[in-house]
């Protein structure tokens, strides 16, 4: 029924009789769906917005990272600091020992080509794993 | 409720322009959130709708403790330094720097009011350089090179102050680029030249040169150096920094060749001026008043006068339909009009 009616207007006479077909604004539908399917997985969506702040609060932002790595530099330094005088010790005793034994201090430094930790040993790091302790290990039967 | 309790809001020691002037802009730097709202905004719709970055209140004030005790500690470093030793103006301006480098209201200036900072606070200097070596000082260098104003008039440049151009011909106060083509008329009156130094600068004494090293020399088939400007003796400081008509008014000495606008003859292209700002060891001996402009020998002048190139800048101009009236103005004779081949009969 609402097709007839629109048919009937169409072919009404404030219609101008076309040669040609009619362009209109804008890409066809075809078209369009391919622009619009492109944005969707272009780069430009995935980039996170940016961030409109005022300058005060750009400059409080800014503030806050720099004390953050003021911090973290302090920190680092610290545990370098205290790396190197582990080290430091180690070495001093290894000296007091080559100067009271030799005999202990080669024994103390041998090299122990092939030699490996057994894959059971917990691998020594500085800070706890996050999974902690792998429970369902089993030792391969030999 | 202000979040310095320290160093930062004391001003015994230090100097009032580290504070921002702005009552509103310094109360909102100081406290943890934005009492009177985001002041750096100027529409009312986007104050309104503005929301600052969640947890910021939180942790701005622990971040300002710890910046502002650095800088303490680094204050008491400064007292601690021996006064007696060679470079302790050195060491000094370096701690003075890093002390200051991350108050939020200094970085706040530094950021969003360069043109009205406080030049003798090493720290405003230091973020003045650090924006000049990052954009103007690499462009400045790119034109001189491709111009080829070095080594065409000085053998190289090591950049040490900014120098910016402008010319009296309109009221628009526009700083000039190098490099940028100019008209006659832009040029007919001296330019002023601001000099900023980035280094503690108390009086010191500048030299500053106008040269045309595109004039065409028939005799030598070649070309020669025209000076068109000389300017000795001219003492600046962190804050005078401008070299302008009403300062050549005031000390006349200064000006020992007056200016003379290029007015570049027809057809002979276009025309590449430098400018060269040296800083003086003493006062110029070498220069007397009305030193002869053409065939001027620059590299010959610097020798003599024991003269540093710290600064330049370059603009070019050419021939235009207003160059005869500025030939007129100045009481010059017409100019020559130059032709694709040369030709015996128009020689003279």
């Amino acid at each position: 029924m609402f097709g007839a009616a629109r048919t009937v207007q169409k072919s009404g006479a404030n219609l101008q009789f076309v040669r040609t077909k009619r362009i209109r604004a804008g890409l066809d539908p075809v078209a369009q769906r391919v622009v619009t399917q492109l944005s969707v997985i272009s780069a430009n969506r995935k980039m996170p917005k940016m961030l409109k702040l005022s300058k005060e609060d750009f400059v409080k932002h800014v503030t806050v990272m720099r004390a953050w790595g003021v911090v973290r530099k302090e920190k680092k330094q610290a545990e370098e600091a205290q790396l190197k005088q582990q080290y430091e010790s180690i070495k001093e005793a290894n000296e007091d020992l080559k100067h009271v034994s030799q005999k202990l201090f080669e024994a103390a430094n041998k090299l122990e080509i092939g030699k490996r930790f057994p894959l059971e040993l917990r691998v020594p790091t500085e800070y706890p794993s996050r999974s902690g302790w792998f429970y369902d290990y089993t030792p391969r039967k030999l | 409720m202000s979040v310095s309790k320290g160093v930062w809001s004391k001003f015994v020691k230090r100097s009032p322009t580290l504070a921002l002037r702005n009552k509103a802009l310094r109360t909102a730097l100081l406290s943890p959130d934005l009492p009177s709202g985001p002041v750096s905004l100027k529409s009312k719709a986007s104050k309104r709708k503005y929301q600052s970055i969640e947890g910021l209140d939180q942790i701005y004030p622990l971040a300002y403790e710890v910046l502002e005790k650095r800088s303490e500690d680094i204050y008491s470093k400064i007292e601690s330094l021996d006064k007696n030793s060679p470079t302790y103006a050195e060491q000094k301006e370096e701690l003075e720097i890093a002390a200051e480098k991350f108050n939020p209201e200094v970085v706040y200036m530094a950021e969003y009011m360069k043109n009205s900072l406080d030049r003798t606070q090493p720290v405003f200097r230091h973020y003045l350089k650090k924006t000049w070596e990052g954009y103007s000082k690499m462009l400045l260098m790119q034109r001189l090179e491709t111009l080829a104003v070095i080594p065409d008039t000085l053998p190289t440049l090591e950049p040490k102050v900014e120098v910016k151009l402008k010319f009296p011909h309109n009221n628009q106060d526009r700083w000039i680029e190098p490099g940028t083509l100019l008209s006659s008329n832009v040029t007919k009156m001296p330019p002023s030249l601001e000099v900023i130094e980035f280094k503690e600068s108390t009086g010191d004494l500048y030299t500053v040169l106008m040269v045309d090293p595109d004039t065409p020399d028939l005799a030598q088939d070649s070309y020669s150096t025209t000076l068109l400007w000389g300017v000795k003796d001219v003492k600046l400081s962190n804050t005078d920094s401008m070299i302008d008509a009403k300062k050549l008014m005031q000390n006349e000495d200064c000006e020992f060749v007056e200016y003379l606008p290029p007015v570049c003859e027809k057809n002979t292209g276009k025309h590449r001026i430098a400018f060269w700002v040296f800083r003086q060891d003493g006062p110029l001996e070498n220069a007397p008043k009305g030193l002869r402009r053409e065939f001027f020998k620059i590299r010959q002048f610097v020798e003599d006068n024991k003269l540093t190139p710290v600064g330049a800048h370059v603009i070019r101009t050419l021939w235009d339909r207003n160059t005869e009236n500025v030939r007129k103005m100045y009481g010059l004779p017409e100019g020559r009009v130059f032709t694709r081949e040369r030709v015996p009969y128009l020689k003279n």
